[in-house]
């Protein structure tokens, strides 16, 4: 019987060993996780004893601040509706959103020593002080897209494709978060469009033409020949008796042409010598049906996962089941713009301390070499040809070569969606803008003035 | 094993009892300087009480010249008092009763190390143990209430107990006696008369938790019955052969009882429904997560958040506020008692003794387990108490019972040494 006590010892033994490590992942490895969950009643009683920190933009103009008055915080965007889904709102009663909430750990001071500090300086009965954000977004910019938006449903994304850095992430409709209370029921009015929906990452689209940018990708980088090649459109294509059609029949033309003048019958023909392997491994290099790590939570742009001929085809020029945000086109851009190279796309720049400290800044880091710098030049040639005779001359800007591409989405909510994504400089492109208007019809009409107006001013300063 | 216990001045537990002492007199601290009262009370007295309660024991037992384990009551002490702490924290009213159920469990302690230390008789009568445990737990049945899930307790006026508590020990103690007493028979192997009064006996026990939806008491009690058929038979198979039938029983139960289902959906994944059925572990989760590793300090925590908190969920109240070591070092506390408990069952001279003390012992350790388990959501939720730690006056006097037989086996063992 001795030894029969021994085993039931080490059994014993062991079972509280599994309990221990099980509880060192809980409170050690998981355990800031857990804290910082919107669930935490515990957040809601920081936060009435602590100033949160500042945002500001990368220009230093507040986004977001608190101020006392009468002993209780406020928070105040001076941005209002600009900046409204970006920036977010922090409220007792309607919870958080945007930046406010994916970065509440900085914004309070919750994180590492910082909420030793924090806690220790509420229990003397000191108000604690959270961590300033600067962001990489420009406040004028941002402003101005949201404007240009005037209300209709749709989204801007401009960003830095050297650098990755985000300098417009624009949704309309907006709210104004200055006067959640008064607004609320107004706001998620069925009617009211979602304003609370950040289109630019959680909108997801048929991208349209504008994916012919990464069937162009695949065709080159598996036949550079494509260049050289002339093609044929009657109007129409047919693919295992379904057809596909163009508006118009565009006869004889080359590469370029057909990118110009956004040419389905070619582009399909093109995937459908390139393979669906090819086309899906492609979408998958610029992010597609990928998990992509940023600063606010992003749908996951999706292209089907089996593509026969008729999918394929369809897929090829952004249709049927192929679903992007805004982000993702404006990321393909960005690739397209920087010789191949995706960055890794970010919006916090700088965590600063109370104290002016800087505890935390983002380095600029390739995410993912999309293709070689023959393919998207090639490209990128075709998308200024598009903006000087094709279908995106409403793009254009005096004295700047612009590149662009448009997109005519269609959807069963009515009018196609109005998709535009541009790049200027082309020798050196310094920006990259993506630009969707629901139901807005045809991408060089509707989208590609907004693209227009964010590029100049970006680049007149 | 050096004698140091029989007869002598129980010095090792005199110098291991001054732990359970500064944490009461930095438990004093925290009450006299919280603010927090309770009317009819002052802090010195509980402390007087508490401290004169265990340094009262102790010299019982070197008075008495008892020469049981000296590690065990330091450890329930310290267990106890921790829980008292807590419990003040949480609601000093709950923490004022306890300290009457922490004496009463103490006057139960001295009388079962003074009066019935000779254990072994106690285990002549098996089935007058195993008659008042199921008449117990079928009283629960019929006239139990329902509290928190479990229809275990019984309110007479306005007295409630959890009979429960008292069964596990008795069904420990049947099953002592009718193994030691069979136990040449049952190593023959399955299928004789002789098991069938055993296997009749915890099969109506089991049956009967079950339907009061007791499954954590349950579980324990299957537990120990295979923990001690295996001390009695030293035959692995039998357990295995346990450990299936268990599975059958629970995968039988997993369809017939929807509640079941319910609480193992919420066992998997409780953030589904974090504002319903999963709020409890999903909050006991965050509060133990916002403890960290050196946790918020006593009184900074937030778990009064949980239902339940000052019961079943004290651990995660001890695991916020006092962090990683503190909750680990609860665990660790439960694993000594575990192994001062085995070490007595091992200096056993007889196989009653043997059955009595790792009965008791895996009785104790496996709740502490199943509990401090299920509150983090290592293993599916089941409502039992934390032995010597949890509100509830059935479960801490009880708890004392089984630390004094305990102790009463090992003056048995170590006294018959030459
Ligand atoms: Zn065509």
């Amino acid at each position: 019987m001795k030894g029969e006590i021994r085993r039931l010892a080490m059994v014993t033994g062991a079972i509280f060993l599994a309990l221990v490590l099980y509880l060192t992942y809980i409170q050690a490895v998981a355990g800031e996780r857990l804290y910082l969950n919107p669930l935490n009643p515990r957040l809601a009683l920081v936060e009435q004893q602590t100033e949160r920190g500042t945002i500001y933009d990368r220009a230093g103009r507040v986004l977001a601040r608190t101020v006392a008055t009468g002993g209780q915080f406020q928070r105040e965007y001076p941005y209002g509706g600009a900046t409204a889904q970006v920036v977010g709102y922090v409220s007792g009663r309607f919870g958080s959103s945007g930046l406010e909430a994916s970065r509440d750990g900085e914004l309070l001071g919750l994180l590492g020593w910082q909420r030793f500090l924090n806690e220790g300086l509420r229990l003397a009965g000191r108000q604690a002080r959270g961590n300033d954000l600067t962001l990489t977004l420009d406040a004028d910019l941002q402003r101005r897209a949201t404007d240009l938006l005037a209300g209709r449903r749709g989204a801007v994304v401009a960003m830095d494709p050297r650098t990755g850095a985000i300098l417009v992430l624009a949704s309309s409709p907006t709210f104004d978060p200055n006067h959640l209370e008064e607004e609320w029921t107004r706001i998620n009015d069925p009617s009211s469009g979602s304003p609370l929906l950040n289109r630019a990452v959680q909108g997801l689209y048929p991208p349209g033409s504008v994916m012919k940018l990464v069937t162009a990708t695949a065709a080159l980088e598996t036949n550079p020949a494509v260049l050289q090649r002339q093609f044929y459109c009657p109007g129409y294509l047919e693919v295992r008796g379904w057809k596909l059609t163009c508006p118009r029949a565009h006869g004889h033309l080359d590469f370029q042409e057909a990118m110009m003048y956004s040419c389905n019958v070619t582009f399909a023909t093109l995937a459908l010598e390139t393979g669906a392997d090819k086309f899906k491994a492609t979408a998958s290099l610029y992010g597609f049906n990928k998990p992509l790590d940023f600063d606010l939570p992003v749908k996951e742009s999706r292209v089907p996962e089996h593509l026969n001929a008729n999918a394929l085809a369809e897929s090829s020029i952004g249709q049927g089941a192929v679903l992007a945000t805004p982000l993702q086109m404006a990321l393909v851009t960005a690739a397209v713009a920087n010789r191949g190279i995706m960055m890794q796309p970010y919006l916090v720049a700088r965590v600063t301390s109370p104290g002016g400290q800087t505890l935390w800044q983002a380095q600029p880091r390739a995410l993912q070499v999309v293709a070689g710098a023959g393919v998207v030049d090639a490209i990128k040639d075709a998308m200024v040809a598009t903006v000087k005779g094709g279908t995106a001359t409403a793009a254009a800007i005096p004295g700047i070569q612009v590149a662009a591409k448009t997109g005519s989405a269609q959807n069963p909510g009515g009018l196609a969606h109005a998709w535009l994504v541009a790049m200027a400089p082309a020798q050196d492109p310094a920006i990259v803008v993506a630009v969707v208007v629901e139901n807005a019809g045809a991408g060089g009409v509707a989208a590609a003035p907004i693209a227009r107006e964010i590029m100049a001013a970006a680049l007149r300063r | 094993m050096i004698n140091t216990g029989a007869g002598t001045g129980r010095r090792r537990e005199t110098a291991l009892l001054a732990w359970p002492s500064l944490i009461l007199i930095a438990g004093y601290g925290y009450m006299a300087s919280s603010g927090l009262h309770h009317p009819g009370w002052q802090p010195a007295y509980a402390l007087a009480l508490l401290l004169g309660g265990f340094w009262g024991v102790h010299l019982i037992l070197q008075v008495t010249r008892h020469g049981g384990d000296e590690f065990l009551l330091p450890l329930a002490a310290v267990l106890t008092t921790l829980g008292l702490t807590f419990l003040f924290r949480l609601d000093p009213g709950l923490a004022y009763r306890q300290i009457i159920w922490t004496i009463l469990g103490l006057l139960v302690l001295v009388v079962v190390t003074t009066g019935f230390r000779d254990y072994q008789r106690l285990e002549q009568y098996p089935y007058l143990f195993l008659s008042l445990g199921l008449f117990f737990l079928a009283f629960t049945v019929v006239a139990g209430t329902r509290i928190g899930g479990a229809k275990s307790w019984v309110t007479l006026g306005s007295f409630q107990m959890q009979p429960v508590e008292a069964v596990k020990v008795l069904m420990v103690m049947y099953l002592t006696g009718y193994l030691s007493d069979k136990r040449e028979l049952l190593v023959q192997g399955v299928g004789r008369p002789t098991w069938g009064p055993l296997l009749a006996a915890t099969a109506m026990a089991v049956l009967l938790l079950v339907i009061q939806r007791d499954l954590g008491s349950a579980l324990i009690l299957l537990a120990t019955f295979l923990a001690m058929l295996y001390l009695a038979t030293g035959k692995r198979r039998y357990v295995a052969a346990g450990g299936g039938l268990f599975t059958l029983g629970a995968v039988l139960a997993y369809r017939l009882f929807p509640y079941l289902r319910v609480r193992i959906a919420v066992w998997l994944n409780p953030w589904t429904d974090p504002a319903g059925a999963g709020y409890q572990i999903v909050q006991a989760l965050i509060a133990l997560g916002s403890g960290g590793v050196f946790g918020t300090g006593l009184g900074l925590g937030h778990s009064q958040v949980i239902p339940a908190v000052a019961t079943d969920f004290i651990f995660v109240t001890m695991g916020e506020e006092m962090g990683l070591f503190g909750s680990t070092g609860v665990a660790l506390l439960y694993l000594l008692f575990a192994l001062r408990g085995f070490r007595t069952a091992l200096d056993a001279r007889e196989e009653q003794g043997i059955l009595l003390a790792g009965g008791l012992t895996v009785l104790v350790t496996f709740q502490a387990f199943i509990i401090m388990a299920g509150v983090s959501k290592l293993l599916p939720l089941t409502g039992v108490t934390l032995p010597f730690v949890s509100y509830g006056g059935s479960s801490l006097v009880i708890s004392y019972l089984i630390l004094g037989l305990l102790l009463n086996v090992s003056a048995a063992g170590r006294g018959s040494k030459p």
